[in-house]
């Protein structure tokens, strides 16, 4: 090999080498964007949800149907239970429905902290269990007093749905 | 193996077009998913709602 060839040779080599650094962080920076950009339109679709859920339980609670939804008390109220350190009066479905929707809409505004930061906080996943465990809750709490087709029940099993096939992408 | 001048400037040449791509990607991500607007303006209303919620009076729940 010549002197030239040698100095040609090494020149590719070089070169070979930086391409394929390139395209190797190229590859991960485009991994992590593509993780970043897939957290937070989870946390946009979880808002999603959870604001039908509140919006459709506040239209509920606020029109002529509600009656006894507002003001009966709700005998599986954990703060009326026996158990309860402080056994209090048991509150009406909408109140108990209210309070565990709160815990609800607070988890899914930490999620929404979460995925903000670069990379999404281990956190996150926490608080979208937690969505989906509430929802849960909540789902049990309307059972019974409202009819499958009401607009509460519709907004809450498509938020459980939703949520479900959200999660395991979330866990990837 | 020394590098000579020509090779140098190539190489710097392939990094600033390196540092290009990557400008172009994150700009992409960030194209692709929620803005960070977007997600504040989620963030306010998450507290429109809670606190729209408690005031109605509702205790958490302590159990």
């Amino acid at each position: 090999m010549t002197l030239r060839q040698h100095r040609y040779a090494n020149r590719a080599y070089h070169l070979a080498a930086v391409l394929m650094f390139v395209a190797l962080v190229w590859q991960l920076q485009s991994c992590a964007a593509t993780k970043v950009a897939k957290a937070r339109q989870v946390s946009v679709d979880v808002h999603a949800v959870l604001a039908a859920v509140d919006d459709a339980e506040r239209a509920f609670s606020e029109s002529p149907a509600a009656g006894k939804w507002n003001t009966e008390a709700y005998a599986q109220d954990p703060q009326c239970q026996p158990t309860a350190p402080q056994p209090g009066p048991c509150r009406s479905r909408h109140a108990v429905f209210s309070a565990y929707l709160v815990k609800a809409l607070e988890a899914g505004k930490a999620l929404n902290e979460g995925v903000r930061a670069v990379p999404v906080s281990s956190q996150a996943k926490a608080d979208l269990a937690t969505v989906s465990a509430t929802l849960e809750t909540l789902t049990g709490i309307v059972q019974g007093t409202l009819p499958p087709g009401s607009t509460v029940s519709v907004a809450l099993t498509a938020a459980k749905d939703g949520v479900l096939r959200i999660l395991p992408l979330f866990l990837e | 193996m020394p590098l000579d001048p020509v090779s140098i400037g190539l190489y710097l040449d392939l990094a600033g077009k390196a540092y290009e791509l990557f400008a172009r990607l994150r700009q992409g991500a960030q194209d692709a998913g929620a803005t960070d607007e977007q997600l504040a303006a989620i963030t306010l209303d998450y507290d429109a709602r809670i606190a729209r919620r408690q005031s109605e009076g509702q205790d958490p729940d302590n159990g």
